[in-house]
């Protein structure tokens, strides 16, 4: 812990404790977590720029079917290159203490594959096929019907997509998401 | 080694005069340290196992009436069964090994199939006769389980004369209650489950709730007929309440033994017949189709929770070196379920709502340590204490320790005879009715709430379409004063138009909404650009 210490300065860690959720103790854990992924880039620059297929190799990442999806989000250069801090936004926003609003943005920005601000017809295929991970049990067909139904449920304007507005408000009355769009450091 | 335990000498055995059952604990008091002032263990024992208990009950009722509000009056009830918030929440994000994952896909996959199913399913019967049907079954189902949930008490009950009082320490008929209370819960959740199969209900989810009712049903008249023997009857010698301590020891460990031990490798068997003789590999047998591997029942394991924490709290008065083991045996439990769920069990078929059944089972708690309580109470009050073993031998019942020894009342004073007022079951039976009156009011104030929502996402509907209708009739109108249709195509609903011509008397109407979007005119430049919602 010493040694991380020396690498931040109170400034520093001051600022991180302001901009994100987390206290100074485990803003130093999330820096020990991300040089374990890398420790000698990271080593020489605490905030060095790790290639997505670095990052996913982070245990939670790698079991996660949007993995990819969460590293483009929350990459500053939108290449799926996280830096440091581009770490620590990340953990902070799936942390305990980030509210619901937030964690619904971040959820909403990860769903839209196609990043037009709406999840279209593709976006939610795409979601529903990462979901059972492309197992072929699930037809085409399938797809389709299930998407007709959600767009039935929560497309409150007719226009065959979810705006954030939509999607909002159905994550508004789940008490479910927030246990489930976590992750501990 | 297990007989050393329960079996009794000439005197009694060793570990009946221990710290682990109550009869040892000595009703004097005395000084820890010099010149301060008397320890006084009755009381000591009184109050920390009161206090431990009222605790317990003040955290379980905050937990549950917060867990409900949450999960039914803040969510509205319908959300739960809607598909967007199925695929939105049913990744676990802190999932972290492959494992896991690969379970996690299949029961996503399972959930998604299943609705699929039943969207796809023809509608159910409204005949009269179709209904009239249905009725029946359930009902004759219900009243199956509740006579034979009576069958097993009565059956309880003539076990426990036969068995209970006798010299029961030198042989293994001790064990006999405790085998015979466990393996019936065990043997009649089955029975449960293979009835449910016959009826239909219109949800699965109602299905599944019928079922963990009548199970916690059964534990808890297997438990109630346990303590009205108990408190009812008195062993010949000794204290009654040692014999109750040795004998929540007993059900407690054969519990664990069969409901775990035993349930596993009866799970595990099943496994590596299904590896071996299974669909799904070379030489299929003829059994081929049964041999899938053992689904993971999370209600049972559940319920064998609530089971437990019911046992517990009602011995701790009589051993308080039960929670330790309790503690211990929990701990074991988890261990070998989390052994199980990972390598031996499928998936659960149901993703099971996490906050809603956290909720059901803090609901099931809270109505076990009720019972427990009212248990403790009554035994408090009423049930005269042994003569010669226990911390309260010398006061005749233990609250009077309590009244007189710490309040230093006496039976006449006005705070007595409040109290016995206020403990009266009419008035404890008062405060549960507005208990249930006030849940009922907050739900169905919910209720209203997402009926109210309901109209007004219609009205928002409507009026949407009001608007197009109106704008697309103001555009039909202007394009009618001007001959180049397909820029006028498309109507903007925030307010705005496009509009093409000099000659449109509106576009120099202050009054009007219309915007110019970079069109150029080619007449009279307007003095006051209309710019409003650029």
């Amino acid at each position: 812990m010493g040694q991380a210490n020396s690498q931040f300065s109170e400034d520093e860690l001051q600022d991180y404790e302001d901009l994100t959720y987390f206290t100074k103790k485990e803003i130093l854990y999330a820096h020990k977590k991300f040089k374990n992924l890398a420790p000698e880039k990271v080593g020489h620059n605490k905030n060095a720029k790790l290639s997505m297929s670095k990052v996913l190799e982070y245990p939670e990442l790698k079991a996660n079917p949007f993995g990819d999806r969460i590293c483009k989000v929350f990459s500053s250069s939108n290449d799926g290159d996280i830096t440091f801090e581009d770490f620590l936004d990340m953990m902070s926003v799936f942390s305990d203490a980030a509210p619901k609003a937030v964690k619904a943005e971040h959820a909403f920005r990860i769903y839209d594959f196609d990043g037009d601000d709406m999840i279209g017809r593709n976006d939610l295929k795409q979601v529903i096929q990462r979901l059972v991970d492309y197992n072929s049990d699930l037809g085409h067909n399938d797809i389709d019907q299930l998407i007709n139904n959600i767009l039935e449920e929560a497309d409150l304007d007719d226009d065959g997509a979810l705006s954030f507005a939509e999607f909002e408000h159905i994550i508004d009355k789940s008490s479910d998401f927030i246990n489930s769009f976590r992750i501990r450091l | 080694m297990l007989r050393k335990h329960f079996s009794r000498d000439d005197s009694l055995g060793y570990l009946s005069d221990s710290v682990m059952y109550y009869g040892s604990y000595s009703n004097r008091s005395f000084t820890l340290v010099p010149g301060t002032a008397e320890y006084s263990l009755p009381h000591a024992y009184f109050l920390t196992i009161t206090i431990l208990l009222l605790a317990t009950f003040v955290f379980v009722s905050v937990s549950m009436g917060r867990a409900y509000r949450i999960s039914f009056i803040e969510s509205s009830a319908t959300v739960q069964n809607i598909l967007t918030h199925k695929i939105v929440c049913s990744w676990d994000y802190g999932i972290a090994n492959g494992k896991a994952a690969r379970l996690k896909h299949a029961t996503i996959l399972t959930e998604l199939r299943d609705y699929l199913a039943q969207r796809n399913r023809t509608p159910a019967p409204v005949g009269r006769w179709q209904r009239l049907r249905t009725e029946t079954l359930n009902a004759v189902a219900h009243a199956t389980v509740l006579a034979l949930i009576a069958a097993v008490a009565a059956c309880l009950w003539a076990v426990l004369d036969r068995f209970g009082p006798a010299d029961h320490f030198a042989a293994w008929s001790a064990l006999y209650v405790s085998l015979a209370s466990n393996g019936t819960m065990a043997a009649l959740g089955y029975v449960c489950q293979l009835l449910g199969r016959l009826e239909r209900y219109r949800h699965g989810a109602t299905q599944l709730n019928i079922n963990l009712l009548r199970h916690f049903l059964l534990q808890l008249t297997i438990v109630a007929v346990l303590f009205a023997h108990w408190l009812t009857t008195r062993p010949p010698t000794g204290c009654w309440e040692t014999a109750i301590g040795q004998e929540l020891y007993r059900l407690l460990v054969v519990d664990f033994f069969i409901s775990t031990v035993l349930l596993s490798a009866v799970r595990g068997v099943r496994y590596l017949l299904h590896a071996r003789y299974g669909p799904a590999r070379g030489r299929p047998g003829p059994l081929a189709p049964y041999l899938t591997p053992p689904p993971f029942c999370i209600e049972t394991h559940s319920l064998g929770l609530v089971y437990n924490q019911t046992l517990l709290w009602f011995g701790v008065l009589f051993a308080p070196p039960l929670v330790l083991l309790v503690a211990l045996k929990l701990l074991l439990v988890f261990y070998v379920n989390k052994c199980e769920l990972m390598y031996l069990c499928q998936p659960p078929a149901r993703l099971w709502r996490s906050s809603q059944t956290q909720t059901l089972f803090l609901v099931l708690v809270f109505v076990s340590l009720f019972g427990v309580l009212l248990t403790h109470g009554y035994l408090i009050m009423q049930v005269p204490v042994s003569e010669g073993c226990g911390p309260f031998r010398g006061t005749q019942y233990m609250y009077q320790l309590f009244m007189q020894g710490i309040l230093k009342l006496r039976e006449e004073h006005l705070f007595w005879r409040a109290f016995v007022y206020i403990t009266k079951p009419a008035i404890i039976g008062g405060v549960l009715l507005t208990m249930g009156v006030a849940t009922y009011y907050l739900r169905a104030k919910s209720r209203a709430q997402i009926a109210k929502v309901k109209l007004l996402k219609e009205l928002l509907c409507l009026e949407a379409k009001d608007k197009e209708f109106l704008l697309a009739n103001l555009s039909k109108v202007a394009r009618g004063k001007d001959c180049t249709g397909e820029q006028l195509d498309r109507i903007e609903l925030v307010g705005g138009g496009r509009l093409n011509g000099p000659a449109d008397r509106y576009y120099t109407d202050p009054c009007a909404t219309w915007r110019s979007s970079g069109l150029k005119l080619s007449s009279t430049p307007l003095p006051h650009p209309i710019h409003l919602f650029r």
